[in-house]
């Protein structure tokens, strides 16, 4: 194999360092169609060791990329602050994207990938200062809370789903504000139930269809003494709403009405739903779950001791690359990435409605380079450039846009192992679902109400009505 | 140029006007001075030096401490959200009545005390104690010195993440000690229970904080005359005698202002518990500073936010004010 072909390979299986990434866009003259046409040629070797390739569901739909224009200046530097993947490639790709992008039209360009936890405290200083970057990462609705100092960019995501199948209506109700995009939808860090398959087996368990059959399957794990599941009960701000709130839903019960201003907390699904987090908790779960933040599940399962979790396909991806080991049930040591699948959120008695992590880009009102700031936005969300940030990332960045759901080069529908990522855009939904009220949807987020409410009931510090009780004037206060 | 310093105008002259001052000295009035020498002697002057040297650091007291501290109090007063136009109106002590009402503003008022209070205890005694140790050790003396004030001097974020590894519930090397020692039988949730990451965060805290103890009492030991303890040996006072009557004694002045000093920081604590905990679980080591974070940064309200920070201003006030008023008796 030459050096063109290793580094194609490495580039399908997200092993790219930047470097190589540079490297690869220079033997390919820059053109992303010919990157593109490696990706094509290399897509069905991305799919694992003994994993059947599945066959596209559709026919690609592959519009001409049509790069804005582009204003030949910019006031100092174009800046942007994006949130960092989990998986490490991902960032560099990213990166390298966005400053040959700057190379090309002769703008210079400043992008820092900062950590997840840190994008809100950096635009809320932005907002408050007037200073700051020309783009920032939005994470959930956040365009809701910031719509005063974002800049109008209605013509950027209009035209980008006019030309990729249009927008999922989630990442619609995060990023429109009274008629208008404050932000540009970007992607899902897209959320299924990794499990261990030799686990599962071992006690004649499939995938469960529903929240109760996952408890019968945890309490099996328990009884025979195998790698528990492990859900996050902690302040861990992906993987502890997205579960918490996704059983809260999924039995029918939510924090707020559709009407945006009544509290519904205290309704029978909620207490439902509490009962059969305490159960699931106290008889299949381990008790370290209650400090678990987002890398905690991350460790305990790539460490073997627990065998169910929710999270994004990074335990997968980075189980994959660094070629992670762990003892199967027979004692062998084995690659975890073979012994791993992924599975859809269970239903509950209402359906199977999920939490949605989502993230957006905006252009600060304040900024001076709009127009560019808008050029490079409406390029990221061109086919090339974010089947490259998505190819390393699998379905940990899952677009926006749905022309990509069903693209045969996209990994969900070349790899069965992350095939469970494919519908999550449709069937989630962001804190203040079923109402439109997202700025208290954000702030009852931020305050853990939620994942508290149900902590407090596990780890037996309250009983359901006084975690009720306690939740109450708290979401009363954000609704208001 | 007779009978004074070079470039100083006689005592008395300093709130003359600049050009009065070389007549005084003696000077030759045939050779007046040079534009250059009048500068030097009126910039000399004490009324004028004294304020120059002292303006950097009042502008930045003022700048840093003064102006965000009566913006922030200007803010608990109003209805302010970060990006919100219509907001930013006067609405008294709204935001401080509300705070007293709510549960997990409660809850962070009890952490704060716990945290601080048990959290200073420990320093100050196990401060003492490595002192005294410290004190006795004559064997590469500046090496342990030196040593011990490690914890102090790595960045509190970064012990903090160290630290965040020791807790972890896979990995924690605490539980893997104490199990093997035979201590424990079943690992510890150390973040994942309200009274184990309490104890966690007063833990990593009072690691933190010892050797600032130890090293301020050890220099206070230091100054005490050794005369005294050979006169108390003589008289037959064994250690423990000679600690409680002649060190303690001594002592008091360090302790009280490193305590107080300590005590003012310690409720103000805010990167321990954000890089363990974030407050949780179930808001059970939210402090006033994570709290105002959460409210005015994450959620945005402002206003509020700024009011949960001021409701430790009055603790820190009466920490300040001891720490004065026993500084004024002791000169």
């Amino acid at each position: 194999m030459d050096e063109h072909e290793d580094l194609k390979k490495r580039l399908t299986e997200g092993r790219l360092s930047r470097r190589e990434f540079i490297k690869l866009s220079v033997i390919a003259g820059l053109s992303g169609s010919a990157v593109m046409s490696a990706l094509a040629a290399c897509a069905p070797t991305s799919a694992p060791t003994g994993a059947a390739t599945v066959p596209p569901t559709a026919a690609p739909i592959l519009p001409t990329a049509t790069p804005a224009p582009v204003p030949l200046s910019v006031e100092g530097n174009l800046t942007m602050k994006l949130r960092a993947s989990f998986i490490p490639q991902a960032n560099e790709i990213l990166r390298a994207t966005v400053e040959q992008w700057g190379a090309d039209n002769n703008i210079p360009v400043a992008v820092d990938i900062v950590s997840m936890n840190d994008i809100q405290t950096i635009t809320a200083t932005a907002a408050e200062t007037g200073a700051g970057p020309d783009i920032i990462e939005l994470n959930q609705a956040s365009a809701h809370t910031y719509a005063q100092v974002l800049a109008d960019v209605s013509d950027v995501a209009e035209d980008l789903g006019s030309r990729y199948g249009g927008w999922y209506n989630s990442a619609i109700e995060a990023c429109k504000v009274s008629n208008v995009w404050r932000s540009v939808p970007r992607y899902y860090p897209s959320h299924a139930i990794n499990y261990r398959t030799d686990v599962l087996e071992a006690i004649g368990a499939g995938v469960p269809a529903t929240w109760e059959e996952l408890y019968e399957i945890g309490k099996g794990l328990k009884a025979a003494g195998l790698p528990q599941i492990g859900f996050p009960l902690g302040h861990a701000v992906g993987d502890g709403n997205d579960f918490n709130y996704s059983v809260l839903w999924s039995y029918g019960g939510s924090d707020i009405a559709s009407d945006g201003a009544t509290i519904a907390i205290d309704s029978a699904e909620t207490r439902e739903a509490l009962a059969f987090m305490k159960k699931l908790f106290d008889e299949t779960m381990p008790p370290d779950t209650l400090s678990y933040d987002d890398s905690s599940n991350n460790r305990a399962f790539n460490a073997g001791a627990i065998s169910v979790t929710n999270n994004a396909a990074s335990i997968y991806i980075n189980a994959r690359n660094q070629v992670i080991k762990v003892q199967d049930v027979n004692g062998d040591e084995r690659n975890l990435s073979d012994l791993m699948d992924h599975f859809v959120y269970p239903a509950g008695p209402a359906g199977a409605v999920t939490y949605a992590e989502f993230m957006s880009q905006g252009i600060m009102g304040y900024s001076r380079n709009v127009e560019a700031a808008k050029a490079l936005i409406t390029y990221l969300n061109e086919r090339e450039p974010l089947m490259l940030f998505a190819m390393p990332n699998y379905s940990f960045a899952f677009p926006a846009l749905r022309v990509y759901k069903d693209d045969p080069l996209m990994p969900w529908n070349t790899n069965p192992k992350i095939a469970a990522f494919k519908d999550y855009a449709e069937v989630s939904h962001l804190p203040g679902y079923p109402s439109q009220n997202f700025v208290g949807g954000n702030d009852a987020y931020v305050k853990w109400v939620i994942v508290d409410m149900f902590a407090s009931v596990c780890g037996g510090m309250a009983t359901i009505d006084q975690a009720i009780a306690t939740a109450v004037p708290l979401l009363e206060e954000s609704y208001s | 140029m007779e009978g004074g310093r070079v470039g100083l105008p006689p005592s008395g002259s300093a709130s003359r006007p600049f050009l009065s001052g070389w007549e005084d000295m003696g000077a030759d009035i045939t050779s007046p001075l040079s534009i250059r020498e009048r500068w030097r002697n009126w910039s000399n002057q004490e009324s004028v030096l004294g304020p120059a040297l002292v303006a950097p650091a009042v502008l930045i007291l003022v700048t840093l401490i003064a102006y965000p501290f009566v913006v922030a109090i200007w803010l608990s007063l109003t209805d302010r959200v970060i990006a919100r136009s219509e907001t930013g109106n006067f609405i008294g002590l709204a935001n401080f009545a509300r705070l007293v009402n709510d549960s997990i503003f409660q809850r962070t008022t009890v952490n704060t005390f716990n945290y601080a209070l048990v959290s200073v205890f420990f320093k100050l005694a196990l401060g003492m104690v490595l002192a005294l140790i410290l004190d006795e050790i004559r064997f590469l003396k500046n090496f342990f010195r030196g040593i011990v004030l490690l914890p102090w001097i790595v960045p509190t974020s970064l012990s903090a993440l160290v630290w965040l590894w020791m807790f972890d519930p896979q990995y924690s090397v605490l539980n893997w000690i104490l199990l093997h020692l035979g201590i424990l039988h079943e690992k510890v949730i150390w973040l994942g229970t309200p009274a184990t990451a309490m104890f966690s965060i007063q833990l990593v805290n009072i690691w933190r904080g010892i050797p600032f103890f130890a090293i301020s009492l050890l220099a206070g030991m230091q100054s005490i005359p050794q005369e005294l303890h050979e006169a108390a040996e003589i008289d037959g006072a064994n250690y423990w005698r000679r600690f409680w009557n002649v060190t303690f004694p001594l002592l008091m002045p360090v302790t009280i202002v490193v305590t107080l000093f300590s005590t003012v920081q310690t409720f103000a604590d805010f990167q321990i518990v954000y890089v363990l905990t974030r407050g949780g679980p179930i808001n059970s080591t939210h402090l006033f500073a994570t709290l105002a974070y959460q409210t005015a940064i994450l959620a945005g309200r402002l206003g509020e936010g700024a009011a949960v920070s001021l409701f430790m201003f009055p603790i820190l006030v009466i920490c300040v004010i001891l720490q004065l008023r026993y500084l004024q008796k002791q000169e």
